[in-house]
Protein backbone atom coordinates (compact mmCIF):
# COMPACT_ATOMS: atom_id res chain seq x y z
CA UNK A 1 0.00 0.00 0.00
CA UNK A 2 1.07 3.39 -0.95
CA UNK A 3 2.83 5.11 2.29
CA UNK A 4 1.35 9.26 2.43
CA UNK A 5 4.33 9.76 5.08
CA UNK A 6 6.33 12.21 2.64
CA UNK A 7 3.05 14.21 1.27
CA UNK A 8 1.65 14.41 4.78
CA UNK A 9 4.97 15.57 6.65
CA UNK A 10 5.85 17.83 3.77
CA UNK A 11 1.86 19.51 3.59
CA UNK A 12 1.59 19.72 7.00
CA UNK A 13 5.83 21.07 8.21
CA UNK A 14 4.24 25.02 8.55
CA UNK A 15 2.19 23.74 10.80
CA UNK A 16 5.02 21.71 12.27
CA UNK A 17 7.20 24.21 12.79
CA UNK A 18 4.63 27.22 14.12
CA UNK A 19 3.12 24.96 16.52
CA UNK A 20 6.22 22.80 17.61
CA UNK A 21 4.39 19.92 16.95
CA UNK A 22 6.30 16.27 17.17
CA UNK A 23 5.62 14.39 13.71
CA UNK A 24 4.95 10.69 14.70
CA UNK A 25 4.19 7.86 12.62
CA UNK A 26 2.07 5.03 12.89
CA UNK A 27 1.57 3.63 9.55
CA UNK A 28 2.03 4.96 5.80
CA UNK A 29 -1.96 6.02 6.15
CA UNK A 30 -2.00 7.03 9.92
CA UNK A 31 0.03 10.10 11.29
CA UNK A 32 0.16 12.48 14.55
CA UNK A 33 1.14 15.90 15.06
CA UNK A 34 1.74 16.03 19.23
CA UNK A 35 1.49 18.62 21.15
CA UNK A 36 0.99 19.27 25.11
CA UNK A 37 -1.62 16.63 26.60
CA UNK A 38 -3.14 16.94 22.71
CA UNK A 39 -2.48 15.49 19.56
CA UNK A 40 -3.82 16.03 15.61
CA UNK A 41 -4.63 12.60 14.16
CA UNK A 42 -4.07 12.66 10.53
CA UNK A 43 -5.58 9.58 8.54
CA UNK A 44 -5.59 8.43 5.20
CA UNK A 45 -9.33 7.34 4.37
CA UNK A 46 -8.13 4.35 1.27
CA UNK A 47 -11.48 3.63 0.45
CA UNK A 48 -12.63 7.17 0.02
CA UNK A 49 -9.43 8.03 -1.57
CA UNK A 50 -9.21 11.24 0.90
CA UNK A 51 -7.39 12.51 4.41
CA UNK A 52 -9.20 14.29 7.50
CA UNK A 53 -7.50 15.25 10.54
CA UNK A 54 -9.10 14.87 13.95
CA UNK A 55 -8.64 16.12 17.48
CA UNK A 56 -6.75 14.19 20.23
CA UNK A 57 -7.70 15.16 23.88
CA UNK A 58 -6.40 13.99 26.69
CA UNK A 59 -8.56 14.44 29.63
CA UNK A 60 -8.08 15.08 33.39
CA UNK A 61 -8.97 11.11 34.12
CA UNK A 62 -6.12 10.51 31.92
CA UNK A 63 -8.85 9.55 28.66
CA UNK A 64 -7.80 9.93 25.80
CA UNK A 65 -10.74 10.59 23.21
CA UNK A 66 -10.69 11.59 19.03
CA UNK A 67 -12.94 14.17 17.81
CA UNK A 68 -14.06 14.75 14.25
CA UNK A 69 -13.05 18.02 13.09
CA UNK A 70 -16.02 18.46 10.63
CA UNK A 71 -18.08 21.09 12.29
CA UNK A 72 -15.55 23.11 12.59
CA UNK A 73 -14.42 22.65 8.85
CA UNK A 74 -17.90 23.71 7.95
CA UNK A 75 -18.29 26.47 10.44
CA UNK A 76 -14.47 28.26 9.86
CA UNK A 77 -13.19 27.23 6.73
CA UNK A 78 -13.46 29.31 3.50
CA UNK A 79 -13.44 29.59 -0.36
CA UNK A 80 -9.47 30.42 -0.47
CA UNK A 81 -8.82 26.58 2.12
CA UNK A 82 -11.05 25.31 -1.09
CA UNK A 83 -8.67 26.83 -3.81
CA UNK A 84 -5.75 24.59 -2.08
CA UNK A 85 -7.93 21.14 -3.28
CA UNK A 86 -6.95 22.23 -6.76
CA UNK A 87 -8.49 19.62 -9.70
CA UNK A 88 -7.17 16.35 -8.53
CA UNK A 89 -6.60 14.17 -11.21
CA UNK A 90 -5.74 10.88 -9.87
CA UNK A 91 -6.45 9.11 -6.32
CA UNK A 92 -3.76 10.00 -5.05
CA UNK A 93 -3.85 13.77 -6.25
CA UNK A 94 -7.24 13.80 -3.94
CA UNK A 95 -5.49 12.67 -1.60
CA UNK A 96 -3.25 15.46 -0.94
CA UNK A 97 -5.62 18.05 -2.31
CA UNK A 98 -7.88 16.95 0.90
CA UNK A 99 -4.50 17.63 3.03
CA UNK A 100 -3.72 20.78 1.51
CA UNK A 101 -7.20 21.77 2.38
CA UNK A 102 -7.00 20.54 5.72
CA UNK A 103 -3.95 22.12 6.74
CA UNK A 104 -4.91 25.93 4.81
CA UNK A 105 -7.51 25.83 7.11
CA UNK A 106 -6.36 24.86 10.05
CA UNK A 107 -3.31 27.11 9.61
CA UNK A 108 -5.51 30.17 8.96
CA UNK A 109 -8.40 29.70 11.24
CA UNK A 110 -8.12 27.31 13.81
CA UNK A 111 -4.76 29.04 16.12
CA UNK A 112 -6.78 27.88 18.83
CA UNK A 113 -6.92 23.78 17.91
CA UNK A 114 -3.27 23.75 16.80
CA UNK A 115 -2.51 25.15 20.39
CA UNK A 116 -4.73 23.07 22.43
CA UNK A 117 -5.92 26.12 24.16
CA UNK A 118 -7.57 24.82 26.96
CA UNK A 119 -11.03 26.93 26.48
CA UNK A 120 -11.49 25.05 23.19
CA UNK A 121 -10.23 21.78 24.43
CA UNK A 122 -12.68 22.40 27.34
CA UNK A 123 -15.45 22.87 24.80
CA UNK A 124 -15.05 19.22 23.26
CA UNK A 125 -13.81 17.18 26.03
CA UNK A 126 -17.19 15.64 27.04
CA UNK A 127 -17.38 14.60 23.74
CA UNK A 128 -15.49 12.37 20.82
CA UNK A 129 -15.40 8.91 21.54
CA UNK A 130 -12.23 6.04 22.62
CA UNK A 131 -9.88 4.47 19.95
CA UNK A 132 -7.80 2.07 21.77
CA UNK A 133 -5.26 1.59 19.18
CA UNK A 134 -5.29 5.72 18.99
CA UNK A 135 -4.60 5.50 22.57
CA UNK A 136 -2.24 2.71 22.47
CA UNK A 137 -0.23 4.51 20.35
CA UNK A 138 0.10 8.00 22.02
CA UNK A 139 0.02 6.80 25.65
CA UNK A 140 3.69 6.52 26.11
CA UNK A 141 4.17 10.11 24.23
CA UNK A 142 1.68 11.51 26.74
CA UNK A 143 2.92 9.66 29.87
CA UNK A 144 6.63 11.10 28.88
CA UNK A 145 5.16 14.90 29.34
CA UNK A 146 4.11 13.67 32.79
CA UNK A 147 0.35 12.92 32.15
CA UNK A 148 -1.46 10.07 33.39
CA UNK A 149 -3.05 8.23 30.90
CA UNK A 150 -5.65 5.33 31.14
CA UNK A 151 -5.33 2.30 28.36
CA UNK A 152 -9.23 0.06 28.61
CA UNK A 153 -10.79 -2.56 26.62
CA UNK A 154 -13.77 -1.39 27.95
CA UNK A 155 -14.44 2.23 27.35
CA UNK B 1 -1.60 -13.53 -2.92
CA UNK B 2 -0.93 -15.12 0.40
CA UNK B 3 1.11 -12.75 1.16
CA UNK B 4 -1.54 -9.88 0.55
CA UNK B 5 -4.32 -11.94 2.51
CA UNK B 6 -1.46 -12.42 5.71
CA UNK B 7 -0.60 -8.68 5.71
CA UNK B 8 -3.82 -7.47 6.01
CA UNK B 9 -4.95 -9.76 8.88
CA UNK B 10 -1.38 -9.03 10.38
CA UNK B 11 -2.62 -5.34 9.92
CA UNK B 12 -6.03 -5.80 11.14
CA UNK B 13 -5.22 -7.57 14.19
CA UNK B 14 -2.36 -4.90 15.05
CA UNK B 15 -5.69 -2.42 15.13
CA UNK B 16 -8.51 -4.55 16.25
CA UNK B 17 -10.77 -3.35 19.11
CA UNK B 18 -11.21 -5.73 21.75
CA UNK B 19 -14.91 -5.18 22.39
CA UNK B 20 -16.15 -5.46 18.78
CA UNK B 21 -13.75 -7.75 17.74
CA UNK B 22 -15.04 -10.27 20.36
CA UNK B 23 -18.33 -9.91 19.51
CA UNK B 24 -17.50 -10.02 15.58
CA UNK B 25 -15.91 -13.39 16.44
CA UNK B 26 -19.14 -14.78 18.13
CA UNK B 27 -21.75 -14.28 16.11
CA UNK B 28 -19.65 -14.42 12.29
CA UNK B 29 -18.26 -17.94 12.76
CA UNK B 30 -21.59 -19.18 14.27
CA UNK B 31 -24.28 -17.40 12.11
CA UNK B 32 -23.57 -14.46 10.09
CA UNK B 33 -23.20 -15.07 6.33
CA UNK B 34 -22.22 -11.94 5.16
CA UNK B 35 -19.21 -9.66 6.59
CA UNK B 36 -18.47 -6.14 5.33
CA UNK B 37 -14.85 -5.46 5.99
CA UNK B 38 -15.56 -1.65 6.00
CA UNK B 39 -12.10 -0.46 7.16
CA UNK B 40 -8.75 -2.33 8.62
CA UNK B 41 -7.41 1.01 9.29
CA UNK B 42 -9.69 2.57 12.06
CA UNK B 43 -10.66 1.36 15.65
CA UNK B 44 -12.83 -1.51 14.85
CA UNK B 45 -11.98 -4.51 13.24
CA UNK B 46 -13.69 -7.85 13.02
CA UNK B 47 -11.56 -11.21 12.69
CA UNK B 48 -11.49 -12.09 9.16
CA UNK B 49 -11.11 -15.74 8.47
CA UNK B 50 -11.21 -15.49 4.40
CA UNK B 51 -11.04 -12.46 2.08
CA UNK B 52 -12.44 -12.47 -1.52
CA UNK B 53 -11.85 -10.54 -4.57
CA UNK B 54 -14.07 -8.64 -6.86
CA UNK B 55 -14.87 -11.73 -9.18
CA UNK B 56 -15.91 -13.65 -6.22
CA UNK B 57 -18.81 -12.00 -4.31
CA UNK B 58 -21.63 -14.24 -4.38
CA UNK B 59 -23.47 -15.82 -1.51
CA UNK B 60 -21.03 -17.49 0.93
CA UNK B 61 -23.92 -19.56 3.15
CA UNK B 62 -22.37 -19.71 6.63
CA UNK B 63 -19.19 -18.03 5.71
CA UNK B 64 -18.50 -14.70 4.89
CA UNK B 65 -18.72 -12.26 1.88
CA UNK B 66 -16.07 -9.08 2.25
CA UNK B 67 -15.85 -6.45 -0.39
CA UNK B 68 -11.88 -5.85 -0.63
CA UNK B 69 -10.86 -5.22 -4.00
CA UNK B 70 -7.42 -4.17 -5.01
CA UNK B 71 -6.57 -0.06 -5.38
CA UNK B 72 -6.34 -0.04 -8.71
CA UNK B 73 -10.26 -0.16 -9.10
CA UNK B 74 -10.75 2.54 -7.56
CA UNK B 75 -10.88 5.87 -9.60
CA UNK B 76 -13.75 8.22 -8.36
CA UNK B 77 -15.52 8.04 -5.11
CA UNK B 78 -18.68 7.76 -7.72
CA UNK B 79 -17.62 5.22 -9.86
CA UNK B 80 -16.44 3.16 -7.41
CA UNK B 81 -20.27 3.13 -6.07
CA UNK B 82 -21.41 2.42 -9.43
CA UNK B 83 -19.48 0.13 -10.41
CA UNK B 84 -18.33 -1.95 -7.59
CA UNK B 85 -19.37 -1.29 -3.93
CA UNK B 86 -23.15 -0.27 -4.75
CA UNK B 87 -23.27 -3.51 -6.86
CA UNK B 88 -21.83 -5.73 -4.22
CA UNK B 89 -24.60 -4.28 -1.62
CA UNK B 90 -27.19 -4.18 -3.62
CA UNK B 91 -26.98 -8.03 -4.30
CA UNK B 92 -26.11 -9.06 -0.84
CA UNK B 93 -28.89 -6.94 0.51
CA UNK B 94 -31.32 -8.93 -2.37
CA UNK B 95 -30.39 -12.03 -1.07
CA UNK B 96 -31.24 -10.86 2.84
CA UNK B 97 -27.79 -10.85 3.82
CA UNK B 98 -27.24 -9.45 7.39
CA UNK B 99 -24.40 -6.91 7.67
CA UNK B 100 -21.38 -6.81 10.14
CA UNK B 101 -20.02 -3.49 10.72
CA UNK B 102 -16.72 -3.48 11.91
CA UNK B 103 -16.92 0.62 12.13
CA UNK B 104 -19.80 2.12 14.40
CA UNK B 105 -22.02 3.98 11.87
CA UNK B 106 -21.21 7.07 14.20
CA UNK B 107 -21.83 10.75 12.46
CA UNK B 108 -17.77 11.45 12.34
CA UNK B 109 -17.62 8.31 10.12
CA UNK B 110 -20.62 8.47 8.18
CA UNK B 111 -20.13 12.06 7.25
CA UNK B 112 -17.36 13.78 5.80
CA UNK B 113 -16.62 17.46 4.85
CA UNK B 114 -16.35 18.04 0.91
CA UNK B 115 -13.40 20.29 0.17
CA UNK B 116 -15.09 22.44 -2.31
CA UNK B 117 -18.19 23.35 -0.92
CA UNK B 118 -17.43 22.99 2.99
CA UNK B 119 -20.71 21.22 3.50
CA UNK B 120 -21.03 17.89 5.05
CA UNK B 121 -21.58 15.03 2.32
CA UNK B 122 -21.42 10.95 2.93
CA UNK B 123 -18.59 8.68 3.33
CA UNK B 124 -18.65 5.80 1.41
CA UNK B 125 -19.38 4.14 4.45
CA UNK B 126 -22.20 6.57 4.83
CA UNK B 127 -23.87 5.64 1.51
CA UNK B 128 -23.79 2.03 2.05
CA UNK B 129 -25.45 2.91 5.78
CA UNK B 130 -27.92 4.81 3.95
CA UNK B 131 -28.95 2.62 1.61
CA UNK B 132 -28.64 -0.63 4.20
CA UNK B 133 -31.63 1.96 6.14
CA UNK B 134 -33.59 3.08 2.80
CA UNK B 135 -33.61 -1.00 2.19
CA UNK B 136 -35.50 -1.76 5.55
CA UNK B 137 -32.14 -2.44 7.89
CA UNK B 138 -31.90 -1.22 11.56
CA UNK B 139 -28.61 -1.43 13.20
CA UNK B 140 -28.14 -4.16 16.34
CA UNK B 141 -26.18 -2.24 18.59
CA UNK B 142 -24.95 -5.66 20.48
CA UNK B 143 -23.85 -7.02 17.68
CA UNK B 144 -22.91 -4.09 15.62
CA UNK B 145 -25.07 -5.85 12.54
CA UNK B 146 -27.52 -4.44 10.37
CA UNK B 147 -30.25 -6.37 10.03
CA UNK B 148 -33.79 -6.53 8.36
CA UNK B 149 -36.71 -5.19 10.48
Amino acid sequence: MEDYEMMVRECYSPIINQYKLQFEKLDGGEFFLIGNGFALYIFIDRRDMRADVWFVSLDKNGTIKTHSLMDVMENRFDENDSSCYGNPKSPDEQVKGYVRFDVSGLLRHCQDILSGDPQWVNQIITEGRYSRHVANFLAPYFRAQGYSVIISDQI
Amino acid sequence: MNAYIGNIRTRMLEYIDAPLYQGFRNKAVETISTIHLEDIRTTNTLGVISIQYADDFGPKTGGFNILNVPDEMYKNSDQFWDEVNGTWLDEAIARGDDFILATKPTDDVLWKIDPISRTKTLTGFGREYQRMIDSGYVYDTLTSTMVRK
